[in-house]
């Protein structure tokens, strides 16, 4: 684990559960491989791989996120902690499975320089502050798209809750 | 009959002279031979006596007195050298000042007998781009004996943050000290100028123990002048020392005793369990380490726009915006992120200001954000781009650029349409010192419209209501001041750090008008200080404000909205110092 990354345990917990889901989901399906048509069950499979990519793919963002890494994203954020009760509503699967989406309702910390137009700024900062620190629920918005060397983040948005 | 002492300029108006280091050393020579000058009876019994004093990260003293205002000093070791001294004594404290002859440095050392902790402030001239200015360095350490050496120190604290003082000095002076910060302070003088308006300094507050304090101010941007002094907050007195050079360049260094009165004390921000001082404490170098001396001073003359008449001519021709559109971004925007919604209820009305020995002002209001203007029934209507807030039912705060005015002037009025009452802050430019630097009028006079009979004799009043009061201002997220009213003419303000200690403080000329019950309009000038004429319209009985910004620099003339949520952080009740009450 990144020893700057500052998920948290409940973070750190809930990416386990996640990236253990795809080998239970795969045992699951062996079993019932016998009652069902190949092409189904490969379907499924395939469906399986996918989500847990995905999952994969999301937590590495969130890791980078938090080590102060900045990919793509809202250059404020310095921190994204995923609220509890923020089930990721799926990974949307575009039916030609090469795209994909999904929604994560988080709190975010962002960090933000005063513009030195007025005095009070101007003031702040020579005092040695002049940087804000805010958090803001949000959700995040985000695209994937598949490609020769596997899924990749294609977009994020976020809007405040 | 003794006239009230009024300088022709103010503090922040005075030419103070850019001494050269020859000239301070040939002022010193003398004096650091003799010795301070002393209102009060020094301290006795030194003849004969030895002390040292032992610094952490600091000079080690080492002092042999022949009498009780001659001592020879050995810094570090070195070889002595003889000086004159003075020494006051408080309690078990006692404050000793001497210069090093031969040299721009002194010391002022405050040691507690009963402890054997010690305080030593270093103090020099020549250290800064102004010579004239006193810098200081604050060692804690104690009194080498017998015996085991104290662990305890002196402590840098926030312990006076919120109290304020009236001062009578041992030679009459009379001073109102202000702690809002814990690291800033602000006095009136009410003797020696007059008490028209404030100024700040930044000081520093050491915790000798419980009872007392060590207050510091240099200053700054000013004289340059450094005081140090011992409060016995119990007793409400005080002794301590000024080094400096006045307005006429005389050198002054004195000890003095002073008795006085506490005039209240408000409140503070940081956690209950915060008690630190040096909220601001200087930056470092690239060693890591704070230089010698280092210390955050805000010093708005070195940044602010200076302009000459012709610069503001064609910068407000070419860049003239009124009631920008608001952004949550900080600054002067941010300053707009906790104002209220503009208010369309000046929308399609009709009607008249008619100022007592002032313009009659003609208004025809098209829509929320655009009306049209005509002075003393003259001339075209001229459209221009407004924002009204109302601020209680049906009171208006509204302002607009005045086009075409040969000082660019700005009105900001408040309009009571209950009450038929207006008042108007009429901003303008090409002011004596900077030509960007806003001036004010204050505006007195009456509302005509249909529907609405204006009083003949009843006028919105200056008021001293708001005379000593604290009120927090919280613009935006970290974008929070509290004003503090230290006289019936300033306003200043002092802006939390991100631990909410008072941190830096600056302030300027202000008026204080009462529109209502628990209403007041406002105004402070930020002259020698980025020029910005603000303007507040208090509502204390829903505890926020409207208010409008006028401010010219390189980047233009700007109106634009600012507002606050704010809370009542409490009063110093400094009234009977100032004798026109209203």
């Amino acid at each position: 684990m990144n020893k700057h990354s500052t998920a948290t345990r409940r973070m750190f917990l809930k990416g386990g559960a996640l990236l253990a889901a795809p080998v239970a989901a795969a045992s699951a399906t062996r079993v019932l491989a016998g009652a069902r048509p190949p092409a189904e069950l490969e379907e499924r499979l395939g469906r399986l791989e996918d989500e847990a990519a995905l999952r994969e793919l999301h937590q590495s963002w969130l890791r980078a996120i938090n080590a102060g890494e900045r990919p793509g994203f809202d250059p404020a954020v310095t921190h994204i902690a995923e609220d509890s009760s923020a089930e990721a509503d799926g990974w949307r699967l575009a039916r030609d499975g090469n795209g994909a989406s999904a929604q994560f309702d988080c709190t975010v910390a962002l960090e933000s320089r005063l513009p030195e137009d007025s005095t009070l700024a101007q003031m702040a900062h020579a005092q040695g502050a002049g940087v804000v620190h805010t958090t803001e629920r949000r959700r995040l918005l985000i695209s994937y798209r598949k490609g020769a060397r596997g899924w990749r983040i294609e977009a994020i948005a976020s809007r405040v809750r | 009959m003794a006239a009230t002492p009024y300088p022709k300029q103010q503090m922040h108006r005075f030419a103070y002279t850019k001494l050269t280091p020859e000239q301070i050393g040939a002022k010193l020579a003398p004096v650091a031979l003799k010795g301070p000058t002393s209102g009060s009876p020094l301290a006795t019994d030194f003849a004969g006596q030895t002390l040292r004093i032992a610094t952490d990260n600091g000079p080690a003293l080492h002092y042999t007195f022949a009498s009780n205002t001659r001592l020879a000093v050995s810094e570090n070791g070195g070889k002595a050298v003889s000086a004159g001294f003075g020494a006051l004594e408080s309690e078990q404290l006692c404050l000793i000042t001497h210069l090093i002859p031969g040299t721009q440095r002194g010391y002022v050392v405050v040691i507690d007998r009963s402890n054997k902790q010690a305080t030593l402030i270093e103090l020099w001239f020549s250290g800064y781009e102004d010579n004239r200015e006193v810098q200081r360095q604050i060692y804690f350490g104690y009194v080498e004996g017998p015996g085991e050496a104290p662990k305890g120190r002196h402590e840098l604290t926030n312990r006076l943050e919120g109290r304020g003082y009236h001062w009578r000095t041992d030679s009459g002076i009379e001073t109102l000290e202000y702690y809002p910060s814990a690291g800033y302070s602000h006095f009136v003088e009410l003797s020696r100028t007059g008490g028209e308006l404030g100024f700040c300094a930044p000081s520093d507050y050491v915790k000798l123990d419980n009872d007392f304090i060590l207050y510091t101010r240099t200053e700054c941007e000013f004289s340059g002048t450094f005081t140090a002094a011992v409060i016995d907050m119990n007793r409400v007195r005080q002794m301590g020392v000024r080094l400096g050079f006045d307005e006429a360049d005389a050198l002054t260094y004195a000890l003095f005793r002073a008795h006085g009165d506490i005039t209240g004390q408000i409140a503070h921000f940081e956690n209950f369990a915060d008690n630190t001082g040096d909220p601001i404490p200087a930056a470092k170098d690239k060693d890591g380490k704070i230089p010698k001396g280092g210390r955050r001073v805000y010093r708005p003359i070195h940044t602010m726009d200076k302009m000459s008449r012709e610069e503001v001519a064609r910068v407000v021709k070419e860049h003239s915006t009124a009631f920008p559109a608001r952004t949550t971004t900080g600054g002067a925007a941010g300053m707009s992120q906790n104002a209220l919604p503009a208010s369309d209820y000046l929308s399609g009305k009709r009607f008249t200001l008619r100022y007592d020995h002032g313009p009659v002002m003609d208004y025809q209001v098209g829509g929320v954000d655009e009306l049209s203007w005509r002075m003393n029934g003259q001339g075209d209507w001229i459209k221009a781009r407004y924002q009204a807030y109302e601020a209680a039912p049906g009171l208006i705060l509204f302002g607009h650029l005045l086009e075409g005015a040969p000082d660019h002037d700005g009105h900001i009025v408040v309009v009571d349409f209950h009450q038929g009452l207006v008042t108007c802050y009429n901003g303008y430019l090409n002011t004596p010192y900077f030509a960007n630097e806003a001036g004010a009028r204050t505006l007195f006079g009456v509302l005509e419209m249909d529907g609405v009979q204006p009083p003949q004799y009843r006028r919105h009043q200056r008021t001293t209501e708001m005379l000593g009061r604290c009120i927090t201002y919280s613009y935006a997220p970290g974008l929070v001041s509290m004003h503090l009213y230290s006289t019936p003419h300033t306003v200043s303000w002092i802006i939390f750090t991100p631990d909410q200690h008072g941190g830096m403080e600056w302030s300027g000329p202000g008026d204080f008008v009462k529109i209502r019950d628990g209403i007041y309009f406002m105004y402070w000038l930020e002259e020698a200080c980025n020029g910005t004429l603000g303007t507040v319209l208090l509502n204390l009985n829903i505890m926020h404000d409207a208010g409008i910004g006028y401010n010219c620099g390189t980047r233009g003339l700007n109106m634009s909205a600012i507002g606050a949520i704010v809370r009542h952080a409490g009063k110093f009740e400094v009234d009977k110092y100032f004798q026109i009450r209203t």
